[in-house]
């Protein structure tokens, strides 16, 4: 199929300092890829940025031809887990559980169908007897996992992942990409920031090299070469690959 | 004991304050989870002109336009501190601090001035500082309750939509649930429930009844629902006590009462909560 995102000419500052600017993208339907580079090039502001999560200072994006704000519910974003509060006093189920709020809009409460949904959410995880679990009482791993459960049960089209291997076990670490090559065989397209280089070839078709611009786009194939990863990394002595 | 409920101003002032704190309590730990507690700090000093400036124009005390005033201030100082936020690099401390000795300090001075006059006595428009609970009458309590059923509502009608903001903001503005939306009604609701409290408690000491019973609640219940009730049953209880205490014993204010009870639950339940993380571990 043609291109579900597209953007072109997108820039992003904080207060006045340019964090990426000149971004265009394309990105095709079904795809799974990986979005690489260093720390601080911009990569979480890329997603926020294509998501309108965050203001821009230019740039015009298009999902699935149409404004974000016309995709509710067909765009599903799991952020960095630092980004949100875990203190919030609340259970694991109730966490997943918010995934499906966005199909009952304001003041509807969620039904038992929508529990029935989240507790497959968890048996898929493999965290079915976590339930009732306090969220701050989760490990880095789990806590990855919760958030990908909650982005199941939205049953979205399009997902957006940031770091979800970011401090994670060798068991979580299965469990998330088995689960993303499903969701991929099921024809839905995830954009993953990723940080191990030494997986990239290993779980992804498609690869985006940014720092602060794109540097390199396309298959992992032809694109995840080493002058593509020294041109990113310019620099960073020892980023761990070959 | 049982004549003092017989008298028809007692008891006003024992449910108002009562009453009161329940709902401050309640929505106050909305502020306590997303660590905004000075914010409503900030926003309860700021109300005083509001008052002072409604009560020059009156001359008279009124609770409902005191209201509207309180509400109007607290609304100018909340966008102060966003404008200065967003456009400065102050950090927010800074600029909580700023806003809260810029209102308040301008409440004092409209005070000393209007307090010239005798209609400011009669009204009892100092009060507002330190609060004085009996002169809570009940055209207050009517208010009282009515802002309490408001707060009520938000939570029945907004529970998910509450839950998602405090949790993951981005998650909320993504499932449609525009932040700016829970913002204002956010803001409205601790503003009309700091309105019609700082009359008991004072506008120094009214955002101790936010923050302190949510803080308390936190310490005994990690479920969201468990956290709000049992927050709004320890105003609840301080302000019940408080009043109680200070009909008691001579010359004790009220308001300082309440608020101290609430410290005390405060630093027992954190102290017993370190002790049973403490057995756990
Ligand atoms: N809210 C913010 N205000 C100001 N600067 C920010 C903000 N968020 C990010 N930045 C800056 O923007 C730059 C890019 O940040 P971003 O989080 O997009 O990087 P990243 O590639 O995701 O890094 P990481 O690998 O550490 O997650 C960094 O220099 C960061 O300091
Ligand atoms: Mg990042």
């Amino acid at each position: 199929m043609e291109n579900i995102i597209e953007v072109e000419d997108l820039t992003i500052a904080y207060q006045n300092k340019p964090i990426i600017w000149d971004i265009d993208l394309k990105i095709k339907n079904n795809v799974i890829l990986a979005i690489v580079g260093p720390n601080g090039a911009g990569k979480s502001t890329l997603i926020k940025g294509i998501l309108s999560l965050i203001p821009s200072l230019s740039g015009k994006i298009e999902i699935f031809g149409k404004n974000i704000n016309k995709n509710k519910g067909k765009i599903a974003y799991v952020p960095q887990v630092g980004n949100v509060n875990w203190d919030f006093p609340t259970t694991v189920l109730d966490v997943v559980l918010m995934g499906r709020y966005v199909h009952l809009g304001w003041v509807k409460k969620p039904t038992k169908k929508d529990k029935e949904k989240a507790m497959e959410a968890l048996k898929m995880i493999e965290m079915e007897n976590f339930a009732d679990r306090q969220i701050s009482q989760l490990s880095g791993g789990q806590k990855q996992r919760v958030f990908l459960a909650r982005a199941l049960v939205q049953e979205a089209e399009l997902y957006f992942l940031d770091e979800p291997m970011q401090g994670i076990d060798i068991k979580s670490e299965a469990i998330i990409f088995d689960i993303l090559k499903k969701m991929k065989s099921e024809g839905k397209t995830i954009i993953v920031v990723h940080h191990d280089l030494k997986t990239v070839k290993k779980y992804f078709d498609s690869v985006i090299f940014i720092n602060k611009n794109i540097i390199a786009y396309g298959d992992v194939e032809t694109t995840f070469t080493k002058e593509n990863i020294d041109k990113t990394y310019i620099g960073i002595q020892d980023v761990g690959i070959i | 004991m049982l004549e003092l409920f017989k008298q028809y101003n007692f008891l006003l002032v024992l449910v108002g304050v009562t009453v009161f704190s329940a709902s401050a309590g309640a929505i106050g730990v909305i502020s306590v989870l997303r660590r905004q507690s000075l914010i409503g700090d900030a926003i309860s000093h700021a109300t005083l002109p509001g008052i002072v400036i409604v009560f020059m124009l009156l001359q008279t005390k009124n609770s409902f336009l005191f209201l509207v005033g309180a509400i109007i201030a607290g609304i100018f100082a909340y966008l102060l501190i966003l404008l200065i936020n967003n456009n400065t690099k102050i950090d927010l401390d800074t600029t909580l601090a700023i806003t809260l000795t810029f209102f308040f300090g301008l409440g004092m001075m409209l005070l000393s001035i209007s307090s010239k006059s005798k209609n400011a006595a009669q009204a009892g428009i100092q009060e507002y500082i330190f609060g004085s609970a009996a002169t809570i009458n009940q055209m207050d309590v009517i208010m009282i309750v009515i802002t309490s059923i408001i707060v009520l509502c938000v939570y029945l009608f907004l529970y998910k939509e509450i839950k998602i903001f405090i949790f993951d903001e981005l998650q909320a503005i993504l499932s449609g649930f525009e932040p700016k939306i829970m913002h204002i009604i956010i803001l409205i609701s601790s503003l009309i429930v700091i309105s019609v409290g700082i009359q008991s408690v004072g506008v120094i000491l009214v955002s101790a009844m936010l923050i302190g019973p949510g803080v308390s609640a936190l310490q005994w219940s990690k479920k969201f629902h468990v956290v709000v009730i049992l927050s709004a049953i320890f105003g609840a209880i301080s302000g019940f006590t408080g009043v109680l205490l200070s009909s008691y014993v001579d010359k004790l204010p009220t308001g300082s009462t309440v608020v101290f009870i609430m410290s005390i639950i405060t630093v027992v339940s954190i102290l017993i909560s370190r002790l049973k993380f403490k057995k756990e571990k």
